[in-house]
């Protein structure tokens, strides 16, 4: 399904609008070695409008012109990432088909799509943004920083609830039981399926501790109604420079633990060519539209190639492995 | 803030922004018409088309397309009996028995009237309660929840038709479906034989399937019998305008409920339709009409599903959280413009909530003869004979059902249900029921858990909120009070037939 | 279902089938049973909660399943109560039951075949028989309406919205 392109949408845009010419036709199109042989299908693992949907919208905008090809993005939605998988494994390895994943691709492999995929079946092209995962509190809350929040987790045998996305075993459930061993506490985990509802949750006090990426918080940060403990990354937040790491705070935790966003495609895919994908996509990701949509959104631009990424995959599919066993989660 | 208004009534001096209104509305109304098709996934379409423009220009034509598009479900649930929508089923109850009556026209009419009332009315209500009642929105807690989900279910008992029996046969059968998929508190997937049903049964397959297809093989039964002409929708001065204002008060009723449950993220405008269309049952004066082809219904449903648009607005312009999935959608082509919806956005972009007040309400003219003028050429659907009815539905849910997620998979699931769905009608299984509890259940058993999971174990959070337990008391009445009305009447309808008890 | 009313040696009179109510409701009943108990072997088998407080994966559905093999249990009950008893039978009209299954057949036959076929074959080979097989016998009428249809999912999917079939 491809619904990027109404038809009567494009005419009118192209009519009404001369600032559509002024900001997304860049003067200088820088020239890429990456010449697919028709247009590019980008399949996703969400519906339009999620978050991994608008950024690869975005990147379209300045990576089509420099690859001369349209980017044809096409939603396949459902079965916790296995249609996109699927999509993208039978397809040819030409570069013509092409998926984005996120960190949770790593942890559904490991776990309930066990089996089905494995980091094997999939050429692992490049990183494009890093997403670190924050903790905070309602303004008023008497926890002030990890300390404070691991003190009172002592005091009250694991009655704190952090509110976080997704079921046990998730990507933000695990960073959350990293810090459970770093500081040997014991939380109460709150799935959500949805950031929203942890911010609606937090905000009533329905939660004590809330967890999300900085993008969606941003606005509460600002108008200081939530207040941070902790960043779970190697350094601060340039979106939030006063809320410290986990490290800074004496908790040590694999900070590699990130969400990640990046392009992967079918298997045996030659190195070169997915060394030409990864070089078009981080060079379309230095236009303007695309800074100026990851600024706003706090994301750190990401620019590991093939051999990195790759490498990095296996990394984090080790960690996670670990944690799930901890957390006896794998049989 | 009347400044502040001036200023977002004054966006429209630009013909751009009319352009865009015009534009949005047209498109949300044939995606909403089309089954399948929907406006969140309406708006994330027309999103690419906003980059670059300004964003006052972009979000008029958002608004405008979510608003019609909320009404579009209305047109093929009283013409075909396909509510695109979850929102359009309590619409489809008594609009496509009224199609069956030759009354398409009136339907139709009502629909888009009450529809665009239900935004006019709702849109005042956000200019002045947007902050204070987003803020009480928060104390909405996994116990409230949990609360208002049992309060939707227990509707089941107001409006099952036929056998209470069946109704809670049919009620086990949906919350069970709503089961199906990964479970969100532990990720292990429930019932689910193949990897496609991890996210759980798609509505809208399941709504095409239960009404659309099932309905198709009734039309077969019926065969090239004569239909009931429908009356044409003559000019304005021929309509009952009279009975139209005699639903002001259905329709003032609805418009705040569906506003006030608008607002609690996570509602929605299909439990709004569905509450507005039991309490207007409640308080009519020919309850028994409702079902059988009520205006009243249709009026209650379409006023509460767009009021739910100005509601589930509240908390995205007062806090930054999306009240419903299109408004999700809303906050993602707000950012790539760099604005940040939040508590923040009233103080730093006061233009932008306040064009959505206006275009709410400049809006409501514009979808509402645009509704009107699509009434009168539609209102001829109702006259195609039987069979060909039954060819063009089946296709265009096939093709519906594909395009809703580009796979064949809602296609399996529609088809299986519009067999089902023929098998519980002839049974006299109402289906309504089966359409509330696969809203509702995944809504109440996940917040029952997070309950008791946020209260290790205790059960006085269902107790200790004086908001839970208003909710929860309503519940018990709304499942008790029909029970203790239907024993009486038995009893009374055995004493007169045999003296002798 | 109609075989089963034919299997009793019911001729359809007048385009219909007759089935008391009361048997179908059985019936439907004992399957309704069987795939709970299936549901319940299921739930039952859902891994324990991670977390204490939880109810797990399992609590809600067997929760569920409770509750309607109770309410389909009185179904049952009322059934067989009307069935023998006085108390009002009511009858079930099965009218046109070969049309009706050919459609049902039909409707299988075409979400099977559309990759295959494609949209177009697809939708317009099955809206005709489907036509055909509701009881329009106007040669006219039944191509009208097939290449009419064809041409508005056409325009309205392939041309305004841009989605891609098989």
């Amino acid at each position: 399904m491809s619904f990027n392109l109404f038809k009567a949408a494009r005419a009118f845009t192209a009519v009404a609008s001369f600032s559509v010419v002024a900001s997304l036709g860049s003067p200088v199109v820088a020239e890429t070695a990456w010449k697919p042989s028709g247009p590019v299908n980008v399949v996703m693992h969400t519906k339009p409008g999620g978050t991994a949907d608008i950024f690869i919208r975005t990147l379209a905008q300045s990576l089509e012109p420099m690859i001369g090809q349209p980017i044809v993005v096409v939603n396949a939605p459902g079965a916790g990432g296995a249609t996109q998988m699927a999509h993208v494994s039978q397809a040819k390895p030409d570069g013509v088909t092409i998926g984005i994943n996120t960190m949770s691709h790593f942890t559904s492999m490991l776990t309930n799509l066990k089996g089905t995929f494995s980091v094997d079946d999939f050429s692992w092209i490049a990183s494009t943004q890093e997403d670190p995962i924050i903790y905070f509190v309602r303004t008023d809350s008497e926890i002030k920083s990890l300390s404070d929040l691991v003190a009172k987790a002592k005091a009250s045998s694991g009655t704190i609830n952090i509110g976080g996305f997704g079921p046990v075993g998730s990507m933000q459930h695990l960073g959350t039981a990293m810090l459970e061993s770093a500081a040997g506490v014991k939380f109460n985990w709150v799935g959500f399926d949805s950031t929203p509802d942890i911010m609606t949750a937090l905000l009533g006090g329905h939660v004590d501790v809330g967890v999300s990426n900085l993008g969606p918080t941003a606005p509460f940060f600002e108008s200081k109604r939530i207040i941070g403990l902790g960043v779970l990354g190697e350094k601060r937040l340039n979106g939030l420079p006063d809320v410290p790491t986990f490290g800074e705070q004496g908790y040590k935790v694999d900070t590699s633990w990130v969400q990640v966003r990046g392009v992967f495609g079918p298997k045996d895919m030659p190195l070169e060519l997915q060394q030409q994908i990864a070089d078009a996509i981080h060079e379309a990701m230095k236009a303007k539209t695309y800074q100026d949509y990851a600024r706003s959104t706090g994301v750190i631009d990401s620019w590991m190639g093939p051999k990195e990424y790759d490498a990095f995959v296996r990394d984090v599919s080790k960690i996670a492995t670990k944690q799930l066993e901890a957390a006896g989660l794998l049989q | 803030m009347i400044e502040n208004l001036l200023s977002g009534f004054s966006a429209f001096g630009d013909p751009l922004v009319w352009l865009s209104l015009i534009f949005g509305s047209l498109v949300g109304y044939l995606i909403g018409a089309i089954p399948g098709l929907g406006p969140s996934l309406g708006v994330a379409l027309l999103i690419p088309f906003t980059y670059g423009l300004d964003p006052v220009v972009s979000i008029v034509g958002l608004v405008a397309l979510y608003a019609a598009a909320e009404y579009g479900g209305a047109i093929t649930a009283i013409l075909i009996n396909s509510p695109g929508t979850s929102a359009a089923v309590a619409t489809a109850w008594d609009g496509y028995p009224l199609s069956q009556q030759g009354k398409a026209g009136e339907a139709l009419l009502v629909s888009i009237v009450t529809s665009g009332i239900g935004i006019f009315i709702s849109a005042l209500f956000l200019l002045f309660t947007a902050v204070p009642l987003s803020e009480f929105a928060l104390r909405f807690g996994p116990g409230e929840y949990f609360a208002l989900a049992l309060v939707g279910l227990s509707l089941v008992v107001g409006l099952a038709e036929g056998s209470v029996v069946k109704g809670a046969v049919a009620m086990g059968i949906g919350l069970a479906l709503a089961t199906v998929g990964l479970d969100t508190q532990t990720g292990t997937p429930r019932f689910a034989a193949s990897v496609e049903l991890f996210e759980g049964l798609p509505l809208v397959p399941v709504l095409l399937g239960l009404y659309a297809l099932s309905e198709v093989l009734f039309l077969v039964e019926e065969g090239v019998t004569a239909k009931i002409k429908s009356a044409p929708l003559g000019g304005w001065r021929t309509w009952n305008w009279k009975g139209l204002w005699s639903l002001n008060g259905v329709v003032f009723r609805s418009s705040v409920l569906g506003y006030i449950i608008g607002i609690i993220p996570g509602a929605g405008a299909s439990i709004a339709s569905f509450i507005a269309y039991a309490v207007a049952k409640k308080t009519s004066k020919t309850p028994e009409r409702f079902g059988k082809g009520s205006i009243e219904g249709v009026a209650a449903s379409e006023a509460a599903n767009n009021a739910a648009v100005s509601g589930a607005m509240a908390p995205l312009l007062a806090l930054g959280i999306p009240g419903s999935p299109t408004t999700a959608v809303m906050i993602g082509a707000l950012m790539i413009q760099g604005i940040q919806p939040g508590p923040l956005l009233f103080s730093r972009n006061p233009e932008i909530p306040y064009t959505i007040f206006a275009s709410l309400w400049i809006g409501v003219p514009v979808m509402v003869f645009i509704g009107l003028a699509g009434a009168r050429a539609w209102a001829h659907v109702a006259n195609i004979p039987g069979p060909a009815i039954a060819a063009i539905v089946a296709g265009i849910c096939l093709v519906g059902a594909y395009a809703s997620e580009g796979t064949m998979f809602p296609v399996y699931v529609m088809t299986a249900f519009g067999i089902l769905g023929y098998l519980l009608r002839k049974l006299q299984v109402p289906l309504a029921p089966i359409i509330l509890a696969l809203v509702l259940g995944e809504m109440m058993e996940t917040n029952f858990r997070r309950a008791l999971i946020t209260s290790h174990g205790s059960l006085e959070i269902f107790y200790t909120s004086p908001l839970t337990v208003a909710l929860l008391l309503t519940a018990i009445l709304a499942f008790a009070l029909p029970a203790v009305g239907f024993i009486r009447k038995r009893r009374r309808a055995a004493m007169a037939a045999d003296p002798s008890v | 279902m109609e075989n089963e009313a034919l299997n009793k040696g019911e001729e359809p009179v007048q385009g219909y089938v007759r089935i008391p109510l009361s048997i179908l409701e059985i019936a439907t009943g004992l399957i309704v049973l069987a795939i709970l108990s299936w549901y319940v072997v299921e739930a039952y088998h859902l891994p324990k909660p991670f977390n204490s407080t939880d109810v797990g994966a399992g609590g809600f559905p067997l929760l569920v399943a409770f509750g309607t093999g109770i309410a389909t249990l009185s179904m049952i009950g009322l059934a067989v109560a009307r069935h023998m008893g006085k108390m009002g039978k009511a009858d079930s009209r099965w009218r046109r039951p070969l049309f009706v299954l050919t459609v049902a057949l039909l409707l299988v036959g075409q979400a099977v075949t559309f990759e295959t076929l494609g949209v177009y074959l697809c939708t317009a080979l099955f809206s005709a028989a489907i036509m055909v097989a509701a009881g329009e016998r106007r040669i006219l009428h039944v191509l009208g309406v097939s290449i009419g249809l064809v041409a508005f999912i056409y325009v309205v999917f392939a041309l305004a919205l841009n989605v891609v079939f098989p």
